[in-house]
């Protein structure tokens, strides 16, 4: 698992933004670090609930788009200090108030596979 | 001498300097020879710094001493540098990546269960003594040296370094290591993600920049790729008001990967714009120090390369693996070269409102000591664009004056780049050389006042003379335009007493000598003479080696049965193996062996293994499989099961070998450095406890040719001489192996026992391998010997006898990839 400083990744969450409303669970991110590129959106996990890339959803730019369809030959630009928003297709309630943990794993081109570990608090 | 700065720039000896850098790997390119060669390049294109990584495992192969003789000499390397007048940026790590294997971290100390690597695991800060023991010997063998050279301007601690937590402890240390050594050059770190990491702990800040990293996927199919680069005053300025914009790393190529797309797809799709764009969005940004990574292609030899990248490490760069010149160095020449023109090192922000069309990008200087306006234009349209009355091509970047005033006219505005300035040692005459460009001219007022327009739509060497009309203290400028094309083969020559334009050269040295690859007529210019022209031709040609009738034997005799591996070191292994296992046992080396015994009820066997591997079964082969993979652009392990021919087993017990070939440990960039090596997982169905015995090292001992025996491993050694013309300090002709067209699939090469390459057929593109100067002999010296071990053959050779008959008609070329003639 490759390593990116944590207290630098957890600049692109936006703290406060995670929720849950008719069914999914959203969260926002802005790019504040420097143009990424995401080739894979592996998974998403809150406290204790995985949500596969079936169900996973990133919006930017006014497009969705499926976390299946996300790969090296189609992977999302995301642009210095572009803004998104994970969504999560998935009706369970896995939010707790209080602190939630949020790990996600994605793909970049040149770091591999990347575990990045947030809280939020609701 | 004296380095201080501000945050404009460097002040060297109480005068501002713009660093332009380039970087070279010595441990790359071998030898004092090969090392003037490449620097007095770098210094003729126009860089005026050198910046050298020093790798720690290539100093220190073993625990118990530093290696700094023949091509390890770094004073040597030094002084080299100085006698060039070049600048050195000195990063001695000790962690420095590179595509190194281990990223340049001795492998015994990996064995150090206690010493855990640049104090960080998975990315915690972990402070561990033993590791720091042992960087301290490393610290303390190499800064002495630096500290002798007062060239050394800059000098860097750790490399892309962070933590979960960005702690500072470890980064402080270094820093005050490297100050109790005595040096007093200003310290930084290259901070990859260009956040502000450990700008208050060093003394300037500086940062690296790559918006190409992935060769399947060109950079002009991505228009945010310089967005970093093109906010980076800003962001840089966020968290740092005291030193100048500084990047460390500056993309100036890009290195190729096993399984990559080769380094002529990323040269043809770097091409010269990319650097052009790179380098003048740096200089838009205020960036007065930068360092092109790499500047100088090498070649990974022995055991040095990281497990992804294979032995060619061309990098794309401006000057090639080979040595020659190449058009991203010719682009980085001639902004080398306006840089000398003009002192840029004081500019500020100039906002400017502009319309600017889709995929544009402009940027305003105002030149503090120049007194003038720089514009940088930038288009990424695959078409050309005007930008601000500008015609700008597909993919060009252009700097251009505003308002700058010369000795005899001020250019208004221009649409023209000027590539060159020579000036008399009075001051009083100038001459300005113009790229000239046929969509585009340039408006000046000259001393009465008078206002014109000049199109840049003129022959080669045209000139314009102005003059000052003030008899006093008359001055004059003259303008000359020159095409692109003849740019390209013009170099700047500083000498003591005057400057010179070579127009013609393939290239030139700073000390005035010339080559040229083809009979040509070179034209040379400056204040004093005017033009001058002469002719030269090339006293040599290419020169081809054809190698026939190699000795042929057969080799590793591991493989037999019977064969006596009491020697070898135990393995405990539960299915699993771990990267102890090898370290345990003294294994680094690329070729491991492990030896064993099988029951004969085994039918089945489960194996993984980095990166190819072989499995004989009493001497004969079962499988022979490069597992090396990629998927999504991480190395992925592959899990096999093979079936055991019933006929490969005898007796009660049988003896197994596996021979693995290892690529090298991972460079550690964002991971630890724990990749396994060699076997990973072995399992036979019956479940069995296997005595592994283990052993590092390819042999090249011999066994006998026995034609009831497969030869599974095969040793083709010739003798060949260069004729030393060839090798004469008047000639540059690197010298190559060609090994298209054989038949092996796999094959290592060593050249007078020094292994130079790694030949994969179908992991990589390389089928030339440079022969280093360093370890080819002259006639004096006695023959070369070339050394192939061949692993793996074509599947259409089936018999012993073929084989054998197959290798003994092998050609192969020792061939001149270009020869020039320095005069």
């Amino acid at each position: 698992m490759a390593v990116l400083p944590d207290f630098l990744i957890k600049r692109v969450y936006k703290k406060g933004s995670l929720r849950q409303k008719e069914g999914v669970i959203e969260f926002d991110l802005k790019n504040v670090l420097g143009p990424g590129i995401i080739s894979g959106l592996e998974c998403i996990q809150i406290n204790e609930h995985i949500f596969s890339k079936d169900v996973i959803t990133f919006i930017t730019g006014g497009m969705e788009l499926l976390a299946t369809k996300v790969d090296e030959m189609n992977p999302i630009h995301f642009r210095l200090n572009q803004e998104g928003t994970m969504r999560l297709l998935e009706d369970v309630k896995c939010l707790k108030t209080g602190l939630n943990k949020i790990i996600l794993e994605i793909m970049n081109p040149e770091a591999g596979r990347l575990k990045i570990t947030l809280t939020d608090n609701l | 001498m004296d380095c201080v700065f501000d945050k404009n720039s460097l002040i060297i000896n109480g005068r501002r300097v713009f660093i332009k850098s380039g970087a070279m790997h010595y441990f790359r390119t071998f030898g004092s020879k090969e090392w003037k060669d490449r620097l007095s390049k770098l210094k003729a294109g126009g860089y005026n710094t050198v910046d050298l990584y020093f790798c720690w495992s290539f100093h220190a192969p073993r625990a118990d001493g530093f290696d700094f003789l023949d091509y390890k000499n770094i004073r040597e390397l030094l002084d080299i540098a100085k006698n060039l007048n070049l600048f050195v940026i000195a990063r001695p790590g000790p962690y420095i990546n590179g595509e190194i294997s281990a990223g340049g971290i001795p492998y015994w100390l990996l064995k150090d269960k206690d010493a855990i690597i640049r104090n960080r695991k998975e990315g915690d800060y972990i402070y561990s003594k033993n590791y720091m023991k042992a960087l301290k010997t490393w610290y303390g063998a190499l800064l002495p040296i630096i500290k002798d050279f007062d060239n050394v301007i800059l000098i860097q601690v750790e490399n892309e370094y962070s933590t979960n937590g960005g702690e500072t402890e470890y980064i402080e240390e270094l820093v005050q290591m490297v100050r109790s050594a005595g040096i007093k050059a200003p310290i930084f770190h290259n901070d990859a993600y260009i956040a502000g990491m450990y700008y208050d702990v060093v003394d300037m800040y500086a940062c690296d920049i790559y918006p190409y990293i992935n060769p399947s996927k060109s950079w002009k199919d991505n228009l945010f790729a310089f967005d970093t680069l093109d906010n980076l005053e800003d962001i840089v300025r966020d968290f740092n008001q005291k030193s100048p914009v500084f990047i460390a790393e500056m993309q100036a190529g890009w290195y190729d990967k096993w399984l990559g797309a080769g380094y002529e797809n990323i040269r043809n799709d770097l091409g010269f714009n990319h650097i052009n764009i790179m380098t003048k969005t740096a200089i838009a940004n205020g960036a007065t120090i930068f360092n092109h990574y790499m500047a100088i292609g090498g070649t990974n030899i022995l055991d040095m390369a990281a497990d992804e990248v294979y032995t060619s490490y061309d990098f794309a760069a401006p000057i090639s693996e080979f040595g020659e010149i190449r058009d991203n160095f010719r682009k980085a020449k001639e902004i080398n070269y306006f840089l000398d023109a003009f002192d840029l090192t004081e500019t500020e922000n100039l906002p400017r409102e502009l319309d600017l069309p889709q995929n544009c990008w402009a940027k305003y200087r105002r030149d503090n000591i120049n007194s003038c306006t720089w514009r940088f234009l930038r288009n990424l349209n695959h078409c050309e664009t005007n930008i601000d009355g500008v015609w700008a091509d597909a993919y060009d970047m252009k700097i251009l004056p505003e308002n700058l005033k010369l000795n005899a006219v001020t250019i208004l505005s221009s649409g023209l780049e000027i590539f060159a300035r020579l000036k008399s040692n009075d001051g009083a005459n100038e001459t300005v050389f113009f790229i000239s460009d046929f969509k585009n001219g340039i408006k000046i007022k000259d001393s009465d006042g008078k206002v014109d327009f000049i199109s840049g739509d003129v022959e080669d060497f045209y000139e314009i003379n102005f003059e000052t009309s003030a008899c006093a203290c008359k001055k004059c400028t003259k303008f000359i335009f020159i095409s692109r094309k003849i740019s390209y083969n013009a170099w700047k020559i500083n000498s003591d007493d005057k400057q010179e334009m070579v127009f013609g050269a393939s290239f030139v040295y700073p000390d005035n000598r010339i080559a040229v690859d083809k009979e040509v007529e070179i034209k040379t210019y400056s204040i004093k003479d005017g033009y001058q022209t002469k002719c030269y031709t090339p006293k040599l040609t290419k020169k081809k080696i054809n190698l026939t009738n190699f000795d042929v034997s057969f080799c590793a005799p591991e493989i037999e049965t019977g064969y006596n591996y009491s020697g070898w070191k135990s393995v405990k292994h539960n299915d699993d193996f771990s990267l102890a296992d090898s370290f345990n046992s003294d294994v680094y080396s690329e070729f491991v062996w492990y030896r064993g015994q099988i029951s004969s009820k085994a039918s089945e066997i489960s194996i993984s293994a980095r990166h190819i591997f072989a499995i004989y079964i009493n001497g004969r082969e079962l499988l022979n499989r490069n597992s090396y993979k990629y998927d999504n652009l991480c190395q992925v392990d592959e899990h096999l099961s093979v079936l055991i021919r019933p006929e490969l087993l005898s007796g009660q017990t049988n003896e197994i070998t596996v021979l693995v070939q290892n690529l090298g440990f991972d460079k550690g960039f964002t991971n630890d450095i724990n990749s396994p090596r060699g076997l990973i997982y072995f399992k036979t169905d019956t479940n069995e406890k296997i005595d592994w015995k283990i052993r590092g090292r390819i042999s090249l001992d011999k066994r006998p040719v026995d034609y009831n025996q497969a030869p599974y491993l095969a040793l083709l050694e010739k003798k060949f001489s260069i004729p030393d013309e060839y090798l004469d300090e008047n000639v540059f002709a690197p010298f190559v192996l060609d090994m298209n067209k054989t038949p092996f699939r796999r094959a290592t090469i060593f050249l007078n026992d020094v292994k130079i390459g790694r030949f994969i057929r179908n992991n990589s593109p390389q089928e030339k391998f440079y022969l280093p100067p360093h370890f080819l002999k002259k006639a004096a010296e006695g023959e070369n010997t070339l050394k192939i071990v061949v692993w793996e053959k074509s599947h259409r050779i089936k018999s012993v006898f073929d084989y054998k008959n197959y290798l003994e008609s092998v050609i192969l070329k020792v061939e001149t990839y270009k020869v020039w003639s320095i005069f």
